[in-house]
């Protein structure tokens, strides 16, 4: 980044932080905003014309689905950084209706990123009240959690009538808020909670990630997976494409995701790698330690992936012949699977699986057989045991060979 | 010669030629098929193959023990691919798996092979536990299941079920009826994933029932309409006029409107649908079949529905409730949701209890951070020895069970039996006196995951 880009970028935050502290009079813009993935000032702004079927909105306040314009920022590189949409619409309630005249903004990976009222807008309750200066934090809280109830909540719900079925008191705060609603609300403020958050998370959230999607470049890929954000960085990993380069950069980035920690992340994780990646010996070391050091459920995963690799390293053999014991039933005879998918053929390999062939364990001695004479193999020893093998479990293999 | 005579020889004839001509073909006159009778002797028998009962048996058939499924359909996988309810839950609690293993191995490949994603565990399902459910394409399922079955050294039984089940000298000899074959297979240990305790009753131990049951439901699906352009409101209030008019069956549809948004799946409800028997299956069949048939009908008089096209229906009414056994514990509602810990759990279970009636179901999600838990003495019989139970109809009271039914739990139920059994028949023990830690180490050794 330049000098000059990053003074801007400064500029920029500290008009931001202005933004969301400044609800104090009517005469100015009040903004609250969150970090975005891309800190760089605008510098051009392109104007997409959508139709937008903001199915809850619309039914509520009975419109059609209408045409309307998703604004994109982006970069003097031609980065987008943010979108925003002018919303003018109305909340109604017992037969009156209040304007909403206020503008959202969502993040490049379609991350709710703030709203902003121009000067002499206000928000206001059901008593006509204008919002406080904590009741917009509030409400800036709110539509940042997109996990929030209100995604499962009903626009009827909001009212005593759901209250009933929520097994449920009235609030009386607020007179006909239910009170499993409140937390979830700007107290006196139901419905417009309600209908930024269906706004936030409806058909325009999609569309700003199409968009993203369509500017897509690696560079950016990398980018927004060294966001501070753990939903950016999921949304980044599920669009690795095929034109990523896999040098020790990406690889170090991708590798510590595949973890017990989180299942979706590690298998978001491998999904990203692709069979060229997987030709690469960093990072097929660096999935056997992940394997080493997982549970059950990555360790399949991760001896799936190896199965899209154009071979399996020395290494990789090397170590999981040495522990093929070790990993229990189950992952043993998946390793066999692996081995004989992937034609591993080298005398360590054929001699320790051999030793398999007497395992108490009919299900692993089979397991070895099939690997076994999947492969050639001159070894007399071998051969001479395979034989023996036949012929004890000669049910047990014509029942596998189906 | 006499007319006769010569008639009858024409015919002797004129059948020598048809035959000789027909036999070239290789066609061939065969005896009266005889019922092929048998003894047959297995460390381990598993009663049906379903969503339990398959895993139970893969885990007791990769333990090295030899292993009989009898299987009383055409598939393995009951529930998840046969009644096509075919999105198992929930593995994961909290951001944290509780249920992996054998029933995971399956649902993770199933998952893989078709391209398909997970859902998002590590975020929280809130009141829509579903979103943690895994859609699977269900002949995918059933076909790993089989193979998985065979790998493990299996031995499948298609299209038999058992008459009777005796108990003598430390062995269970169970007779099976099947196409062409009555069976009597000996075994060490018995394991019942029938879903109905069919064997257990069977076997001359009492089963538990409630006055009513929770409904079934024919799984199908609907299209030839845009859910968009219709009136649900109009629709719903004329299905309710069909119903108060007696056209339609009240309670068979909650809401008309979630049956159109879903294309069918997982809403229509049948009273008293009891898998139990032939005799109750039918009916269940029967009447999930007519409930659909005149809904169908139903539908396509209204306002963008003419259209409206049934594309696929699953060939058996699914059923959430029948028979429980009478175990040696019987996990109560409160053990259910406060996570209770017993010094013999084998498994995890997670999920809100999720009681069906007439009125549709509203679940009651669990208290953040509950885990259920399942002790081994729920899975026994009370006085049995060498039998073991899995699925839903595991030792319960109605509203644990309406939790403990689902089927991540079942496989997870599942494992564990397979896994005592295993462990009973190298011991040389009953069940209930194989260690706990034993069974636990086994468990983890395939992947399963039991509570500390």
């Amino acid at each position: 980044m330049s000098i000059e880009n990053n003074y801007k970028a400064i500029c920029y935050c500290l008009i931001l932080l202005c933004f969301s502290s400044s609800s104090f009079a009517q005469r100015k813009p009040i903004a609250h905003f969150s970090v975005p993935t891309i800190r760089m000032p605008a510098d051009t702004t392109i104007a997409h014309l959508k139709v937008f079927r903001d199915q809850v909105v619309d039914s509520i306040s009975e419109k059609r689905p209408a045409m309307d314009t998703l604004f994109e920022e982006r970069t003097s590189d031609g980065v987008p950084i943010r979108y925003y949409r002018h919303i003018f619409s109305n909340v109604c309630h017992d037969g009156e209706c209040r304007p909403l005249n206020l503008t959202l903004y969502w993040n490049i990976t379609g991350r709710y990123l703030g709203f902003l009222l121009s000067p002499r807008e206000y928000l206001s309750k059901n008593d006509h009240e204008p919002f406080l200066e904590y009741e917009y934090r509030r409400l800036h809280h709110i539509l940042t959690d997109s996990l929030s109830a209100l995604s499962s909540i009903s626009y009827t719900e909001l009212t005593n009538e759901m209250s009933k079925e929520m097994d449920t008191d009235l609030d009386g705060i607020t007179g006909a808020t239910a009170k499993a609603v409140l937390p979830h609300i700007v107290s006196g403020a139901a419905y417009t909670t309600y209908q930024l958050w269906h706004y936030v998370y409806g058909k325009t959230q999609t569309e700003v990630k199409n968009l993203t999607i369509k500017s897509l470049t690696p560079s950016l890929v990398i980018q927004i997976l060294k966001s501070t954000d753990i939903s950016d960085q999921q949304w980044a990993l599920n669009h690795i494409k095929d034109n990523m380069v896999w040098d020790e950069e990406l690889i170090n980035m991708v590798m510590p995701y595949i973890s017990d920690g989180n299942y979706n992340f590690a298998e978001q994780a491998l999904n990203a790698i692709n069979a060229e990646a997987l030709s690469n010996p960093s990072m097929q070391r660096g999935l056997l330690r992940r394997f080493i050091t997982s549970n059950h459920s990555i360790k399949r995963l991760i001896l799936n992936k190896f199965k899209e690799g154009p071979s399996l390293n020395p290494d990789v053999v090397s170590q999981l012949t040495t522990h093929l014991s070790t990993f229990g039933a189950s992952i043993t005879v998946e390793i066999l699977d692996l081995f004989e998918e992937m034609a591993v053929v080298n005398d360590t390999t054929t001699k320790e699986v051999a030793r398999l062939l007497i395992n108490p364990n009919r299900f692993v001695s089979l397991g070895a057989y099939r690997y076994l004479s999947a492969i050639p193999t001159e070894d007399k020893s071998i051969k001479k045991q395979l034989r023996q093998f036949k012929r004890k479990f000669s049910k047990e293999i014509k029942q596998i060979e189906i | 010669m006499k007319r006769r005579t010569a008639l009858a020889t024409l015919g002797a004839v004129s059948l020598g030629v048809a035959k000789s001509s027909l036999l070239m073909g290789g066609t061939a006159t065969t005896r009266p098929l005889k019922m092929k009778k048998e003894r047959v002797h297995t460390d381990i028998l598993v009663v049906g193959g379903g969503t339990s009962g398959a895993i139970a048996a893969i885990q007791a058939g990769r333990a090295g023990k030899n292993t009989i499924l009898v299987e009383n359909g055409s598939q393995l996988g009951g529930t998840t691919t046969t009644g096509g309810v075919a999105y198992p839950g929930l593995f994961f609690a909290w951001g944290k798996q509780v249920i992996g293993g054998i029933g995971w191995e399956l649902v993770q490949d199933t998952v893989l092979l078709n391209d398909d994603m997970m859902p998002d565990f590590a975020t929280p399902h809130g009141r829509k536990h579903w979103e943690h459910q895994i859609r699977l394409n269900p002949a995918l399922y059933s076909l790993l299941a089989e193979e998985k079955c065979i790998q493990a050294g299996v031995k499948i039984r298609y299209y038999e079920s058992p008459i009777e089940v005796n108990y003598s000298q430390n062995k269970w000899t169970v007779t099976t009826i099947g196409k062409g074959t009555h069976t009597e297979i000996t075994c060490g240990q018995l394991i019942d994933c029938t879903g109905n305790a069919f064997t257990t009753s069977l076997a001359g131990f009492n089963v538990l029932r409630e006055t009513e049951t929770q409904p079934g439901t024919l799984m199908f699906t609907l299209g030839g309409y845009d859910v968009e352009q219709l009136d649900l409101g109009f629709i719903q209030r004329q299905y309710d006029k069909a119903v108060a008019n007696g056209e339609q069956v009240e309670g068979e549809f909650y809401s008309i409107a979630a049956l159109l948004q879903n294309a069918g799946d997982n809403v229509q409800h049948i009273a008293g649908a009891d898998s139990t028997t032939s005799e109750t299956h039918t009916t269940a069949n029967i009447n999930g079949r007519a409930s659909l048939l005149r809904t169908l009908r139903f539908l396509r008089k209204m306002p963008g529905c003419r259209n409206i096209k049934l594309v696929s229906m699953k060939t058996e009414t699914a059923v959430r409730e029948t028979y429980r056994i009478d175990g040696l514990y019987q996990v109560s509602h409160d053990d259910y949701v406060k996570g209770k810990s017993f010094e013999d759990t084998v498994s995890y279970s997670y999920y809100p209890i999720d009681l069906h009636d007439t009125e549709g179901v509203i679940p009651k999600q669990l208290d953040e951070g509950v885990v259920a838990k399942i002790p081994l003495r729920a899975l026994i019989p009370k006085d049995s020895k060498n039998l073991l139970v899995a699925g839903r109809c595991i030792s319960s009271d109605r509203l644990a069970n309406s939790a403990l039914r689902v089927q991540a739990s079942c496989m997870g139920m599942g494992q564990a039996v397979g896994a005592i059994a295993a462990l009973a028949s190298d011991q040389k023990r009953s069940p209930i006196d194989v260690p706990i830690n034993d069974i636990k180490r086994l468990i983890e050794q395939h992947g399963g995951i039991t509570p500390l």
